[in-house]
């Protein structure tokens, strides 16, 4: 049995929802990010997750961040002539992002965080105790 | 000579809820992960038979008394099957089931302590 893996265990929990929350407050922060229609939007970073094996003693070692899917690159052409990056017919590119769907996720990274930290803390209590084991 | 300090049933009872709290760390970690399994760790009925049965399977010591299997809850959308109540409830309640066997054990070291010492 190893010696204080479930710090290891919650540590990628932590470490995955916090790459989460950087994603989508990269998201909302380029929500409005407006590009030429020669180029390519500003493409919307989702995290694509999958628990890790091989932990101690059969039990999972955690979770993983596998990939990072990017949104449409296409965007959604948009018509404003007096953008300073607006094609001769008068076009513009936003980036396709539904911030309504990017506020849910927020929470949800959020709240898993906070789960993540408590079992920590939990951990921290439970390790503490053993340790006073012998002091008699 | 083997003093007998720490009850082998306490010794199987404190490896098993120290799995069933790495089982929860990995559930909670993966409390947004799609197509994901909760896992539970048992092994309080196999404790109880060895213990009531002595002569009977593997005995007391045995870590093979502590099983870790999936659970059976119902999935959401996305195929996770983590209930976050339950595994902080079941994670608050093995901290302190944790901390109730730390101190089974620090009571006998006391005893053999206080022997030692002849008060």
């Amino acid at each position: 049995m190893s010696m204080f893996s479930i710090f290891s265990i919650a540590g990628t929990g932590v470490n995955l929802h916090r790459t989460w929350l950087d994603a989508i407050s990269n998201n909302i922060a380029n929500v409005n990010t407006i590009r030429r229609t020669s180029e390519t939007a500003y493409q919307q970073e989702d995290l694509v997750a999958s628990p890790l094996g091989g932990g101690p003693d059969g039990i999972g070692a955690g979770v993983q961040i596998d990939h990072v899917n990017y949104g449409n690159p296409n965007g959604i052409l948009a018509y404003d002539p007096g953008n300073p990056l607006a094609d001769a017919q008068g076009y513009i590119r936003r980036p396709d992002i539904d911030l309504g769907q990017q506020m849910g996720a927020l929470m949800m990274a959020q709240r898993g965080y906070q789960a993540n930290l408590a079992v920590v803390q939990r951990a921290t209590d439970a390790y503490q105790a053993a340790l006073q084991l012998g002091k008699i | 000579m083997d003093l007998g300090l720490v009850n082998p049933a306490v010794r199987v009872a404190l490896d098993g809820l120290t799995m069933r709290q790495q089982a929860i760390a990995n559930n909670v970690a993966n409390i947004n992960t799609s197509n994901y399994t909760a896992s539970s760790v048992d092994f309080e009925s196999a404790l109880q038979n060895a213990v009531d049965f002595p002569g009977s399977g593997p005995g007391v010591s045995a870590n093979s008394l502590v099983t870790t299997s999936l659970t059976t809850g119902p999935y959401d959308q996305r195929g996770n099957n983590v209930d976050l109540e339950h595994e902080t409830l079941l994670g608050t309640e093995t901290n302190l089931r944790f901390q109730l066997a730390i101190r089974a054990v620090e009571g006998r070291f006391t005893q053999m302590s206080n022997v030692i010492k002849d008060r």
